[in-house]
């Protein structure tokens, strides 16, 4: 795993933004604001370095919901780690994305 | 814009992305495209629910596929740096017998600007003109015994000539050489003062002709004389040295295995062919023009290294 030091802006953005339950990319644009070209290749990165991992929804929820599947990312361990870290040296955030359940509040 | 072009778009769009798909190395590129197959629908989905289709929505789902390129050029670097290293030749025989070719390379690259060595491999590559061919008399055909008189050479270079632009004479006898102490006795050619040119063999350690200007006949060693007699020391060149009865001038070294002529000779006496006496019978070497080696091709010549027969009528 890359150092937790040297984690970019973006890939914090990223990684909080999967923690608040924005789990495919285009869901992740959309809140943060940052276009497809930066977003794909930084979850690509956090994926490589075991921050981040991926699987697809199952065909046949797809299906019902007449729309192709979907790739859903979520936090690894160290991913969780790695956002706990950023979130001190980037302290707004989660005011920029708040959690789910801070949402609801 | 019409509902009609809505499928031009979706075109555009999945051939963006198929493009794209070519960047991303080949073991993750069906993957790579379902997914964003998938997000191009969620993408247009989320604009067709904020507007109505327009041309500023397509324009911002064709940036979002544009963004498909640095994916895909992201993955393919992922790829070039985690691809096999040659990591077989690592510490092995294999990098080993590389390093010593590159080393050999290296040291022969080095080796052909270094003068000397230059001069040395030339030198040992020297091969006859083209177009350089040994004369000898009917008479003497089948055999290695020199036929030719210094006369007919004369004869030669005072008319006008077609087939040659250079003849050489040379005869070999034996000689009594004053190089030390005890005499001794070499073969030593007779030769036209042109003969090395006419072969077209440069001569090594070739005396500049400044130091040689003078009224002394040219004395030319062959690498073995000079090797044995004077121990391989170029500062021989430019000495004067005993042949006969006469002294002559050392002015260089005959390339080694150059010579392929008949009469063997440990030195060779460059004398103008005016200077030669008419005594004793030779060999004739001459260098042919174009038409000279034009005629020799087309059968003209009986041989390409010896005219045997006719040579009066060819010359």
């Amino acid at each position: 795993m890359a150092p937790l030091a040297k984690l970019s802006h973006t890939a914090a953005m990223i990684l909080q933004a999967i923690d608040a339950g924005l789990i495919y990319g285009f869901s992740i644009m959309e809140t943060t604001g940052l276009p497809s070209g930066t977003v794909y290749p930084a979850m690509r990165r956090l994926e490589r370095d075991k921050l981040i991992c991926s699987r697809w929804e199952r065909q046949s929820i797809a299906d019902a919901e007449q729309r192709p599947p979907r790739k859903y990312y979520k936090l690894t361990t160290a991913g969780a780690e790695a956002l706990r870290a950023s979130r001190s040296r980037y302290p707004l955030l989660e005011r920029m994305i708040p959690l789910a359940e801070e949402k609801s509040l | 814009m019409t509902l009609h072009s809505e499928p031009v778009f979706r075109a555009i769009d999945r051939g963006l992305l198929y493009c794209a798909s070519y960047l991303v190395p080949e073991r993750q590129r069906t993957e790579w495209r379902l997914e964003w197959e998938s997000e191009l629908w969620h993408a247009r989905q989320s604009n067709r629910a904020c507007s109505t289709i327009s041309w500023q929505s397509e324009r911002e789902i064709a940036r979002f596929c544009m963004g498909a390129f640095q994916d895909a050029a992201c993955l393919r670097r992922f790829w070039w740096q985690s691809r096999p290293r040659s990591a077989p030749l690592h510490g092995s025989a294999m990098l080993c017998i590389l390093w010593l070719g590159c080393l050999l390379l290296a040291s022969y690259a080095v080796s052909r600007m270094l003068p000397r060595v230059h001069m040395e491999q030339d030198f040992s590559s020297n091969q006859a003109l083209p177009g350089t061919i040994l004369i000898e008399n009917e008479a003497a055909r089948g055999s290695s015994a020199p036929s030719m008189a210094i006369d007919q050479v004369r004869i030669w270079q005072r008319s006008s000539q077609r087939y040659a632009d250079g003849f050489a004479f040379y005869r070999v006898a034996r000689e009594a050489v004053e190089i030390g102490p005890d005499p001794d006795t070499w073969r030593v050619a007779e030769a036209s003062s042109n003969l090395f040119a006419v072969a077209g063999w440069p001569l090594r350690y070739a005396a500049p002709q400044a130091d040689t200007n003078d009224d002394l006949p040219r004395l030319v060693l062959s690498l073995r004389t000079w090797r044995q007699q004077f121990a391989a020391d170029p500062y021989v060149v430019g000495t004067v040295v005993r042949i006969g009865s006469r002294s002559a001038r050392i002015v260089g070294i005959a390339p080694g295995d150059a010579w392929r002529l008949p009469g063997k000779a440990d030195a060779w006496l460059l004398e103008p062919d005016s200077a030669m006496g008419r005594n004793g019978l030779g060999y004739v070497i001459a260098h042919l023009t174009r038409s000279g080696r034009a005629a020799m091709w087309n059968g003209s010549f009986v041989s390409r290294r010896t005219i045997r027969e006719n040579w009066n009528t060819i010359f």
